[in-house]
């Protein structure tokens, strides 16, 4: 098991690694963390869409609003959805990769509406409120979502925050990407140790 | 409670920056007073140590201590360490003492399990059980004159004591989830972590304990019936030193909300006795005796940096200065307000910046509350704001970055730098920019270049939600520019890329808020201090007087 602070750390290095800006990769293991103090182990998907978009995030970003393309990267959806606001019973959204990771949005959104939100759709079906995650959650499907303002109706399951360690070494792999490996002029420098 | 008019905080402008932060001394405000307080009022009890160490010095030992709820111990380990295997630097493999902080008290399975792995420090693995992990090596010239000394059944010479301050110095003190230690949320609910750093603090403070038993014991083991221990007087004087990095310097700018903490106490704390209208002869007295003690602590400030030694120089200047004009005041209302005020006219940074946490001393009725303040739930303020106006941040950035949009990020000198983190070493490092590779995988630690990026980024006034939808990659510094709306001190307003900047100003920044005294540059980019040098042992908790600096004769 790793600790909450070692989690986020690696996650962020993992995120910047495969290409994401600095303050996505703020996001990303945020979410993640989220995701772990929920009991939902979002770590081997992670690692295997990290990869997957390694060097090409930009390609999954938003292009436009209304979305208008075939796969949209979760993360960037989740911060826009969390960020902007919205107040809708009802959201639709095409193409969303790894959909699991719009959870921690989605929660966010709910914190500030102050309601149940139900998030369904690619293999899902998760009521989400300010402190539960709860449902059927999938961890790799892809596709369409909907998010609308429901009464939730499933049971929170009583989990422990969970901070596997699995698939660190696909983390810490990306993460080497943002390390500089030494060389002589930062020896000649001294480099700072 | 004092009575106190309203003066304004010192703008972030002045403060927030490095050479001002750079000259900050340690207060009643430090987390190391925070903890000693503390255990003073919950009147803490501390267990005799389970001591299991052999004649060569070798071995184990537990210190227990009780607060009102809970009981934490450090576990320590003394080992052989060869000569030539003792490095301060973060490649050591090995050390001369190793620790760890217990949450409670350990089992035999604990310590068997902690045997394991505290030794090998970062290549082991610690528990939700510990919640520090740090080592420590001798002072090698001063340990063994110290033991010599003491087994042939004399004291030290107490000159050559002052000189260092510590006979042993810690490389890492590591808490807050590393290497599998508990994280900090799961233990700040706890009164006793309220305020920040505590269990680091409070493992030092322990170590400091164990060290001088070590010392007393090696030098039994060495002089037999004729070796005496180490006197309650030089005990009192040696502290833990403390060699640091550059691996600290980055936590500053990565912890922004809880940086404006540390600062906004302390600035509110210099308000609140400059708002005092009048004081009695006591107070200035009070006054007058911790001046005369930062005198003397820097005239005992040995540094061997040309840069500190001017500093010190000058901080000495300006306690005499500063002792005549305490006496000086007069009766005229707000004596602290004008003390201050001649401070900021006459006296350098350092002497200042000193004078600020002198004028807290005699007032721990009106600022020790404000230790409850410096600790923040940073994931609170982590959201952004997508619903802001980009104007408004426009708004933001001229009114908090101005001097990032005055500097010419194109001149040589102002980018001359570059943050990154080592493969090798996986540390934060500096590296220069046009000689070194790697500027590519800089880390984002370039506020003032990229706050100026983010402002020339802005064509439109839509909402930062739209706008991030758009520029991800100013995602980082938005949120920044939206936390120092609420918390002014949140920003170094220096430029840390600048071919001058001196990283030693951030260390002794943090540094200074955990208490520690003694900086001594070794660079630009570390530096070694010393911790709890004249802080009371356990017994010695409730007896009144200094508890950092020396006491001047004539004591009160």
């Amino acid at each position: 098991m790793l600790s909450r602070s070692e989690t986020i750390a690696m996650v962020k290095r993992g995120a910047r690694g495969a290409g994401y800006s600095w303050g996505m990769a703020e996001e990303i293991a945020q979410a993640c963390a989220t995701l772990c103090a929920h009991g939902i182990n979002a770590q081997p998907v992670l690692a295997q869409y990290l990869q997957a978009v390694d060097g090409h995030v930009d390609a999954l970003a938003m292009q436009s609003w209304p979305l208008n393309q075939e796969r949209v990267c979760p993360f960037h959806l989740g911060c826009f959805i969390a960020e902007s606001g919205f107040s809708d019973d009802h959201h639709q959204f095409n193409g969303v990769q790894s959909p699991v990771f719009l959870l921690p949005y989605v929660q966010r959104m709910a914190t500030v509406q102050g309601r149940n939100l139900h998030i369904s759709g690619a293999g899902m079906a998760v009521d989400v409120g300010a402190d539960y995650i709860a449902g059927d959650i999938s961890m790799d499907a892809q596709g369409q979502v909907m998010i609308t303002a429901d009464e939730y109706t499933l049971t929170p399951p009583s989990t422990s925050p969970c901070y596997p360690a699995q698939y660190c070494d696909v983390m810490d792999r990306l993460g080497q990407k943002t390390m500089v490996p030494d060389s002589d002029e930062s020896r000649a420098n001294g480099a700072g140790d | 409670m004092t009575a106190r008019d309203e003066i304004p905080l010192r703008d972030a402008d002045q403060v927030m920056r490095l050479s001002r932060m750079g000259s900050f001394h340690q207060s009643r405000l430090s987390f190391m007073r925070i903890l000693l307080r503390r255990m003073r009022n919950e009147n803490w009890q501390f267990d005799a140590p389970d001591w299991h160490v052999n004649e060569n010095g070798v071995g184990r030992a537990v210190y227990t201590v009780h607060g009102p709820s809970r009981a934490y111990s450090l576990v320590a380990f003394a080992h052989d360490l060869p000569d030539e295997m003792r490095s301060d630097r973060v490649i050591a493999t090995a050390w001369d003492t190793t620790f760890t902080l217990f949450d409670g008290i350990p089992t035999d399975d604990d310590i068997a399990r902690l045997a394991q792995n505290v030794p090998l420090q970062e290549a082991g693995r610690i528990s939700v059980r510990e919640l520090t992990l740090s080592r420590a090596n001798r002072s090698a010239r001063l340990w063994d004159f110290v033991v010599a000394n003491l087994s042939a059944g004399r004291q030290p010479d107490p000159e050559s004591l002052k000189t260092v301050g510590y006979v042993m110095r810690t490389t890492a003190v590591y808490g807050s989830g590393k290497f599998g230690a508990a994280d900090h949320g799961t233990i700040q609910d706890r009164p006793e972590f309220a305020a920040p750093f505590q269990a680091e603090m409070l493992t030092v403070y322990l170590i400091r304990c164990f060290v001088m038993d070590l010392l007393d014991h090696n030098a039994k083991c060495a002089g037999g019936k004729r070796a005496v221990k180490l006197s309650p007087k030089l005990r009192r004087a040696l502290g833990i030193g403390n060699s640091t990095g550059l691996g600290m310097a980055p936590f500053l700018v990565n912890h922004p909300t809880l940086l404006h903490q540390w600062i906004a106490a302390r600035e509110t704390a210099l308000a609140r006795v400059r708002g005092i209208k009048t004081v009695t002869d006591g107070e200035r007295d009070v006054m007058i005796h911790h001046a005369k003690s930062a005198h003397i602590n820097a005239m005992n400030w040995h540094s061997q940096h040309p840069m500190q030694i001017a500093k010190v120089t000058e901080l000495q200047s300006d306690m005499v200065m500063l002792c005549k004009e305490i006496t000086r005041i007069g009766d005229a209302p707000y004596p602290w307000d004008r003390l201050y005020r001649w401070a900021a006219q006459n006296l350098t940074s350092e002497g200042l910046e000193q004078v600020v946490s002198i004028l807290m001393e005699p007032y721990g009725d009106v600022v020790d509350d404000l230790a409850d303040a410096m600790s923040i739930d940073e994931s609170a303020h982590f959201y952004i704001d997508g619903t802001q106006a980009m104007g408004h941040v426009k708004s933001l950035i001229a009114k908090h970055f101005d001097w990032a949009l005055k500097t010419d990020f194109g001149a040589g000198d102002e980018q001359a730098r570059f943050w990154y983190v080592s493969a090798a070493k996986l540390e934060p490092r500096l590296g220069e920019r046009d000689a070194e590779q790697g500027h590519e995988l800089e880390q984002p630690l370039a506020i003032g270049r990229d706050v100026a990026a983010l402002y020339r980024a802005i064509t439109q006034d839509e909402t930062v939600a739209h706008f991030l939808r758009k520029h991800p990659e100013h995602r980082h510094i938005l949120r920044r520019v939206q936390m120092v709306e609420k918390f002014p001190y949140a920003e170094i307003r220096d430029n840390l890329l600048h071919a001058q900047m001196m990283p030693i100003d951030m260390l002794r920044c943090k540094l200074s808020f955990f208490g520690a005294t003694h900086f001594d540059p070794r660079s630009d980019r570390w530096l070694r201090i010393c911790m709890f040098q004249n802080a009371p042992f356990p017994d010695e908790l409730y007896v009144p007087g200094n508890w950092v600096y020396p006491e001047p004769t004539g004591a009160i």
